[in-house]
């Protein structure tokens, strides 16, 4: 059984926290870059944040939310935390994006920086490497929708003490949202999902629902 | 709890399908590091990988799944949970796709290769892709240790696959990354690695199952670790912490110190970044020089499979007492002297420890025995 210390979630039109029942609509605003800097969500400014592409910069968003849900700061607790992205399509946009450019290059030489995405586990790789999460940092993406097996994978790293904390990413095409989770006996229990997006309170269920039968 | 033992495991790599072959090519000190016939190399300033001959490119079927097709497991379990452990799997296809303008790039999903393998080897339990960088098959193996040990499972099949495509081939020259001699892991001259390709799979058990079943134990996943440097997109911690913690990890979940170690497989992979941090790490483990070796000089660097070809071979150097040469070495770096083996030498021990680092600071260790 785990148990969810804090929930942090971004759609298209809003971010917000899950313990803290806090919602901002950002529909308006310019960008995310800018969004981070204007609501203080990162403690410095993150080298190349607008570079990024824009899955990984709301990752960093959805992360820093979830950090502060849980109320994880310092650093020594943000180095026992591991890494799993969740995400049916991997990395294929970014695999598109590298070998265009290549050909549209001349078939001569490639970029650096856009072969370093594409790999499916870059985005959170990135964000170990700001917020300074030193457990392990895996892409796992299940058959089956029903997350028993990404939630034994979680399982697997607190019990066997890889990390102390887990931070789940669930990367979708309308959402993201990020939990932070370690080895509990009562999964959400002090968690009123009823305040959250539809789509992201059906992410937290499965996760409990996951947590429950493992 | 239950111990996760090893009960079948086969590669097909550059020397060709078989861990025996594997093994005695090594043993010979050859190396199937050569001139890429594959794609136009010229504008690369590396023309070298260790590819599989006979492989099509950009024909019916992707290199992976060639390769793939040629592995023949003896009796996988239907109700075994799959781990497909990849980087890039069937990127050719979208290669091709975009060469071809046909938009098919969909098709080159890890999730399109994880149905494609499940169906070949007709399961029916649990399947998930896992991938971590050039850690990916090395993570899969200690997760599947875990959740037997854990009692989720009883039998959990890895299979694992990567190619020398064009995508990875001029993303790698990007990064000037690539030896244009070939690898030459911990060498004092080397340049970067050669990419390597290969495909495999081990199927783990619970020991009670595998004796039940009357399976032949191969050996058994004592223990695992993985970490993050937490440091850079593409190149390691200089010092050797994150791969150092990765081993700790490992030995605690084994419950053995560092002394029951009898050899490394290193991840070597003859970048001068790599190499230099895993001497680090070895030297914060370790309180004296142990046989260590890389297999990289000869197989190249076959990402996301390193760690399963390399733990099936470690099981090979136990079995056969006899550990392999690191190919390619002409002067060993200082860092590395009293460490590297550069002759095959006869090592009777019970006990191993492999290790691999990869892109985003990923680190990871296994402590294998017999």
């Amino acid at each position: 059984m785990i148990d969810i210390l804090g929930l942090g979630w971004l759609n298209d039109q809003c971010y917000g926290q899950g313990r803290n029942r806090s919602q901002v609509d950002y529909a308006n605003r310019v960008s995310l870059e800018r969004l981070g800097f204007e609501d203080n969500l990162f403690r410095e400014t993150i080298k190349n944040f607008g570079r990024f592409e824009a899955l990984t910069q709301k990752l960093f968003i959805a992360t820093t939310l979830a950090l502060r849900d849980a109320g994880l700061t310092n650093s020594e607790q943000l180095h026992e935390i591991g890494l799993l992205a969740i995400n049916k399509t991997g990395c294929i946009a970014s695999n598109q994006r590298f070998f265009q450019d290549y050909l549209d290059g001349g078939r001569k030489l490639s970029r650096a920086n856009l072969f370093i995405y594409t790999l499916p586990s870059s985005p959170i790789a990135e964000a170990a490497i700001y917020f300074g999460f030193r457990g392990p940092l895996l892409y796992i993406d299940a058959m089956d929708e029903s997350m028993n097996s990404e939630i034994q994978t979680v399982e697997n790293l607190l019990q066997t003490a890889q990390a102390k904390f887990v931070l789940i990413n669930l990367i979708d095409e309308f959402y993201q949202a990020a939990l932070i989770v370690r080895i509990g006996k009562a999964a959400t229990e002090h968690f009123n999902m009823s305040f959250l997006p539809e789509n992201i309170a059906e992410c937290a269920k499965k996760i409990k629902e996951a947590s429950e039968r493992t | 709890m239950s111990k996760a033992v090893i009960v079948d495991s086969d590669i097909v790599t550059p020397f060709g399908l078989g861990i025996e072959k594997c093994w005695t090519n090594l043993c010979e000190g050859h190396s199937a590091i050569k001139p890429v016939d594959r794609f136009d190399v010229s504008s690369f300033g590396c023309s070298v990988a260790a590819t599989i001959e006979g492989l099509t490119y950009h024909k019916d079927f992707s290199l992976v799944w060639q390769m793939l097709t040629q592995l023949s497991p003896k009796a996988i379990p239907n109700d075994a949970a799959l781990l497909l452990a990849t980087t890039t799997g069937e990127v050719d296809i979208l290669e091709q796709a975009i060469l071809e303008d046909n938009k098919q790039c969909s098709e080159s999903q890890l999730s399109e290769l994880l149905k494609k393998v499940y169906d070949l080897y007709g399961l029916q339990g649990k399947a998930s892709v896992v991938s971590s960088a050039c850690t990916s098959s090395t993570a899969a193996i200690g997760l599947a240790a875990a959740s037997i040990e854990s009692e989720n499972e009883d039998a959990v099949l890895i299979v694992t696959c990567d190619a020398v495509t064009e995508f990875v081939f001029t993303g790698f020259s990007s990064l000037m990354a690539l030896d244009p001699e070939g690898a030459r892991p911990f060498d004092a001259e080397r340049q970067g690695l050669s990419l390597g390709e290969a495909a495999g799979y081990m199927l783990l058990m619970s020991e009670d199952r595998a004796r039940r079943e009357h399976r032949s134990i191969l050996g058994y996943v004592l223990g695992w670790g993985l970490s993050n440097d937490a440091n850079h997109m593409t190149g390691p911690a200089r010092d050797g912490d994150g791969l150092a913690r990765a081993i700790r990890l490992a030995f605690n979940n084994a419950e053995i110190d560092s002394d029951s170690i009898g050899f490394i497989c290193a991840h070597g992979t003859g970048t001068r970044y790599n190499d230099a941090m895993e001497m680090q790490a070895f030297k914060q483990v370790f309180s004296q020089p142990h046989c260590t070796f890389s297999v990289k000089g000869a197989l190249g660097h076959t990402l996301g499979v390193a760690g399963l070809l390399e733990t099936a071979l470690t099981l090979q150097f136990l079995k056969m007492k006899t550990i392999p040469p690191s190919s390619r070495i002409n002067k060993i770096d200082d860092d590395a002297k009293g460490w590297i083996v550069t002759n095959k030498k006869s090592h009777d021990c019970q006990v191993a420890l492999t290790t691999n680092s990869g892109f985003g600071g990923v680190n990871a260790a296994l402590v294998i025995s017999r």
